[in-house]
């Protein structure tokens, strides 16, 4: 893409892809380096981007475990782009379904009342 | 009232209880007008749907963080929708050719809900979420009221929630405190209201035909027993109205009475114990249930949503957790139950036609044994460490030499109260050959009624055969609470009947040792029992076995 200044392929560490929480979690960051004038990227390889920072983008890009995914960002200074999207390539390596009472109670609520 | 609407609306029982209160309606979502105004200034309009999207983020932020689990994960997720960088930039293109603030907010997460669809699997549920926030934004612009949950005048005020059904997302915010019961339009006895009306021991009337004509702050009388009424009685006479609250206070004051450990009016003791979910749950079993210890812990609760199962070290961690907070109590552990309603991503059990009858409960250690090990190990680790009376069991067991290849592998790894469940009616056949090898069963009502029966428990058209009171289900149930006291051994019943009050006297008759339900269930069990003497009770189960119908066997247990 014309304008990138930074751009790093990274794995999807996440046992369910990058689906609820862990989009959630990706767009929150994602939203954060954009406040601090680093917008990122992210999409396919080869494939149209799109906003990081939007959780339905990012949910409809429905990366899935084990896929690789490309971070870009057009941010001028070269040192916090780097810096921007490594951190978040850190995060989407990452295994973001570990699990929490969340998942706990959610079960509980799925199953019948009873034994 | 016109000549033709009956008084009295008759449903499915969900959860028993007794109530009246001023009916509330769920808060069916906004409807956009026919006619769309012109906008002048398209800046304002802009503002005024961004304001919108903003205050239902922070609401929903702000309900996120009163709920828990996966409720606070959904609604954190549907915030950050309304947030969306990308969905704002859709509602400022449609605001820019023109459209209103509520007509460009609902095209704008239309075409969200598009590409969600159109991604299919998961992400195709992700389309209610996005409902639900187009539906509260366009409520906020047109200044109506917000759908969902009524939001009555008076904040404190107590009420019968009325609606077609409730959705997860309902039920996970639902003011428990101030819901006197909950009436349902459609919906069976075991779907989502249900499960949770019982759960909160909240009365609850399901599939109830004419719900829908009941208005906004009627009045409304609602009295469950399960297995005999589910009625709403609408324009209830004053006197009507006092004698139910008489009555609310009568059983009010009999259960305050109820404490401590279960028993007959002559000392014969029934434990009374919880059926707990997840560590979550643990307060239930203090305050006003005061159970005994937990009789039924599912385990699968630390297994479901993963792809791969826990490891040893997270295992013992939540055990240890779990038995940690119950010193000195019993705590009986159920192992991995996966399958058939349950299933597990990384239990890989091919396609079954039907998974009801296929590898599920400790048939699953047939095909993964390591899974099983690993669950016994980490149970026995944590038991080690901690002071409760901890006991294992093994779900579906179907014959003598699974229950003694249960205990034998629970055994080799240092637990010393072994124990199996019955819900497969050749386990119960062969109880005498059962009892002699565990330490102690408990049976599983709920399956093993739907295994006598061949009916389907998800299935509301054969409900009725899978009433614990069905005397082939009762002859069942006495004839492995006989084998069990003749060895004396401990025997259990965890299943939905436990929670019976008209039932505790004549299970204790038939010779079960403890009744494990919902935390909720216990104070008017424990009531139950207490009226009676053990003799009574042994009178009650020999007319109850006499029976030969559900109705006659109920009206048997009426001393």
């Amino acid at each position: 893409m014309a304008g990138t200044t930074f751009q790093l392929e990274v794995t999807v560490g996440s046992r369910v892809g990058l689906h609820a929480r862990p989009a959630a979690a990706v767009a929150g960051a994602a939203a954060e380096a954009a406040k601090r004038g680093v917008g990122i990227r992210i999409g396919r390889p080869g494939a149209d981007p799109v906003d990081a920072a939007s959780i339905l983008a990012l949910m409809s890009l429905g990366a899935k475990h084990g896929e690789q995914v490309v971070l870009s960002t057009d941010a001028a200074d070269a040192e916090q782009a780097e810096r921007e999207v490594r951190q978040l390539a850190e995060l989407i390596a990452r295994d973001l379904d570990a699990p929490d009472a969340g998942a706990a109670s959610a079960a509980d609520s799925k199953e019948p009342a009873q034994s | 009232m016109t000549a033709t609407e009956p008084r009295v609306l008759t449903g499915l029982a969900a959860s028993p209880g007794l109530a009246v209160g001023p009916a509330r309606r769920m808060v069916p979502p906004p409807e956009l007008p026919t006619t769309e105004p012109s906008v002048t200034d398209r800046d304002a309009e802009l503002r005024r749907a961004i304001e919108a999207l903003d205050e239902v983020a922070d609401e929903l932020e702000e309900t996120a963080g009163r709920a828990s689990g996966e409720a606070a994960g959904v609604l954190a997720a549907q915030a950050m929708m309304a947030r969306d960088v990308s969905l704002r930039g859709s509602v400022q293109r449609a605001v820019e050719s023109g459209r209103a603030a509520p007509w460009a907010v609902r095209a704008a997460i239309g075409e969200a809900q598009e590409m969600m669809r159109a991604a299919g699997g998961y992400l195709a549920e992700r389309v209610s979420d996005l409902e639900d926030l187009a539906n509260r934004t366009i409520a906020k612009l047109l200044g109506v009221a917000m759908p969902g949950l009524p939001q009555p005048e008076d904040p404190d005020e107590a009420y019968v929630l009325f609606a077609g059904d409730l959705a997860p997302a309902d039920t996970a915010t639902l003011p428990v405190e101030k819901v006197l019961a909950i009436v349902t339009e459609r919906g069976g006895p075991t779907g989502h209201s249900a499960i949770i009306a019982r759960a909160a021991g909240i009365p609850a009337v399901v599939s109830c035909p004419g719900a829908a004509d009941v208005a906004d702050g009627e009045t409304v009388v609602v009295r469950v027993e399960v297995g005999e009424t589910a009625e709403v009685i609408r324009y209830p006479t004053d006197d009507e109205v006092q004698a139910v609250e008489r009555e609310r206070t009568e059983l009010a004051a009999r259960l305050a009475g109820s404490k401590g450990p279960g028993s007959t009016a002559d000392g014969h003791r029934v434990q009374l114990l919880a059926n707990v979910g997840s560590v979550d749950n643990l307060s239930a079993l203090t305050g006003d249930s005061d159970a005994e210890g937990v009789g039924l812990f599912r385990t699968e609760v630390l297994f479901l949503d993963r792809a791969s199962a826990p490891g040893i070290d997270e295992q013992r961690e939540a055990y240890r957790t779990l038995l940690a907070a119950l010193p000195g109590r019993d705590v009986v552990i159920r192992t991995l139950d996966a399958g058939s309603d349950k299933p597990l991503a990384f239990v890989q059990l091919g396609d079954e036609p039907n998974p009801a009858l296929g590898v599920r409960g400790y048939r699953t250690a047939a095909v993964q044994p390591r899974l099983l090990d690993d669950q016994l190990a980490a149970i026995a680790s944590a038991a080690g460490e901690t002071e409760a009376n901890v006991r294992v069991m093994a779900p579906m067991i179907s014959t003598p030499d699974e229950a003694a290849a249960f205990v034998e592998q629970a055994r080799k790894h240092g637990l010393s109260s072994v124990g199996v469940m019955i819900e497969v009616p050749a386990a119960a056949l062969r109880i005498d050959e059962i009892a002699e090898v565990v330490d102690f069963v408990s049976i599983g009502t709920n399956d093993l009624a739907q295994y006598t029966f061949a009916a389907d428990r998800t299935l509301g058209d054969v409900a009725h055969l899978l009433d614990p009171w069905q005397p082939a289900l009762l002859q069942l149930i006495a004839r492995v609470a006989g084998a069990l006291r003749r060895l004396g051994k401990p025997v259990s019943l965890c299943g939905e009947a436990a929670a019976d009050p008209l039932l505790a006297p004549v299970l204790a008759g038939f010779g079960f040792t403890s009744l494990s339900m919902a935390p909720t269930a216990i104070p008017a069990v424990r009531a139950a029992l207490a009226e009676v003497t053990l003799d009574e009770c042994r009178r009650r189960a020999d007319r109850v076995l006499a029976a030969a119908t559900p109705v006659d066997a109920r009206a048997a247990a009426k001393s």
